[in-house]
């Protein structure tokens, strides 16, 4: 019998989990506003008092989730809750991002729209920084015109002049492969795969947060089977985001 | 005889005192100073610690506090399904997935892709003839929007229950393929989200896709309306 509750008692302690770690914070304004939603509409539901604790359970862009100690959970605007303290009575370090970030930043990934020659185009790309100047960017277009479309995929060196200003040119040049598809209409000519290279120059203006602005130019080359290559002009506008 | 063994007990013995029974000290205390204990700041004197045990050690190595992050929620994955009215071709279902990435609290950015599958067109039945082959009726598209949350606020269901939601209007632009070609495609529309819990959403959408096709002969701008119902989540 002793064995048997024994067991049972085990059994009923296995089940214990670990409790997830939040990051805790403490109220040095008067107050802090909690809101029911994370927008600036959302009407404050209740208010945590200074040198109160909070826990900071997520971010949805500029605005917290957060937990006060009798369990209340409400959103906290990222002004607010950077006037908080940490324990250790130092001031909170939030992860806001800003200009300075962006020099820092490895990562982009954008969408641009714009011109190919005629034809409409669509264009994905993500780029990896490799110096503050450097980066290499792969790019996948669509471009879509009234005869063909076409395909691209292509991959290029960019040199940033001016990386920690807000406004900065760039040059890039590069290589890819461009597929090009008729319409099921015409009848003259069935789909081709070539090379293509291009130089091209734009500009990227810092916005906000993560956001980037950019327009660029390019000058394509395409190598075809034919006797001679297509030359290309491309333009393009949008917008990125860093990480 | 007696006096030389006398004499080589008399040598320790003065050896003994003369040295001030030094022999029998311990571990003594330097210099006559004060009787309380001394605290020794710094270790690397060798004469104070070999001399006295430091009472209280203040070199208490400092605790390295990690500090936990602040998991980010800004992408919204999801999927839908809903009716399609290709122009021409008929109303038919539709089923696709959404991921969107929330900017701010105002715009967010969002990538989709849907699938439907064109009928049989009036200009067909009537003529019994076959414009299209079967594999040209699969009518996929893309789109690549920015949303704006015009409209926040919150649904209250019974008296305890509220939900936040948001009304908001999309544009973008894309890729539709139907009849064998991809083309070019504006899309615009606007949605209802609902918040079930801080993470999960439930949507309402109506959207509009225009495109050019000469698919019938003479070209011109087709409206594709979808209406859809999905479901996302934050991550």
């Amino acid at each position: 019998m002793r064995r048997l509750c024994f067991l049972l008692l085990l059994c009923l302690s296995t089940p214990t989990f670990a409790k997830q770690a939040y990051r805790e914070v403490v109220v040095a304004d008067p107050y802090l506003e909690m809101h029911t939603g994370p927008g600036r509409g959302y009407p404050v539901f209740f208010v945590v008092g200074r040198d109160d604790r909070i826990e900071v359970l997520k971010q949805r862009t500029s605005w917290y989730l957060v937990r006060e100690r009798q369990g209340r959970e409400g959103w906290v605007k990222e002004t607010q809750l950077l006037k908080t303290l940490e324990l250790d009575g130092s001031a909170i370090s939030l992860d806001v991002p800003s200009l300075e970030n962006l020099s820092e930043s490895r990562f982009q990934g954008g969408l641009m729209l714009g011109d190919f020659g005629g034809a409409s185009l669509i264009s994905l790309n993500g780029s990896y920084g490799l110096t503050d100047h450097l980066s290499i960017q792969l790019t996948l277009n669509h471009a879509l015109g009234n005869i063909s479309n076409a395909q691209m995929a292509t991959l290029d060196i960019t040199h940033t002049m001016f990386p920690a200003w807000r406004i900065s040119p760039y040059l890039s040049m590069g290589t890819g492969i461009i597929r090009t598809s008729p319409h099921s209409t015409q009848v003259q000519e069935v789909d081709s795969t070539d090379q293509l290279s291009f130089v091209g120059g734009g500009a990227r203006v810092y916005v906000s947060r993560r956001f980037i602005a950019r327009a660029e130019y390019h000058y394509n080359y395409t190598y075809t089977s034919r006797n001679e290559n297509e030359e290309t002009p491309e333009w393009k506008v949008g917008f990125a985001f860093f990480f | 005889m007696e006096s030389r063994l006398r004499l080589f007990l008399l040598i320790p013995l003065l050896a003994v005192l003369g040295s001030g029974c030094a022999l029998f000290r311990r571990d003594a205390v330097p210099d006559s100073g004060p009787s309380t204990p001394v605290i020794v700041t710094d270790a690397s004197s060798p004469t104070s610690a070999e001399v006295t045990e430091p009472v209280i050690d203040p070199m208490v190595e400092r605790r390295t506090i990690k500090t936990p992050g602040i998991d980010t929620e800004n992408l919204e994955l999801g999927v839908f399904g809903g009716v399609l009215g290709i122009e021409d071709f008929g109303s038919h279902p539709v089923v696709g997935a959404r991921l969107a990435y929330h900017v701010t609290e105002g715009f967010f950015v969002e990538g989709s892709f849907g699938k439907s599958r064109g009928g049989i067109s009036g200009a067909e039945s009537l003529g019994s003839f076959q414009l299209l082959t079967d594999e040209q009726r699969n009518y996929t598209y893309y789109a690549l929007s920015a949303g704006w949350n015009a409209l926040s606020g919150e649904v209250f269901v019974g008296e305890n229950r509220a939900y936040n939601t948001n009304l908001y209007f999309l544009a973008g632009v894309g890729s539709t393929r139907f009849g064998g070609d991809d083309r070019f495609t504006v899309s615009g529309g606007f949605g209802y989200r609902i918040l079930l819990t801080d993470w999960l959403a439930t949507h309402l959408d109506i959207r509009d896709y225009l495109y050019d096709t000469d698919l019938l002969g003479k070209k011109k701008v087709v409206n594709n309306l979808e209406a859809s119902l999905g479901l996302t989540f934050f991550f």
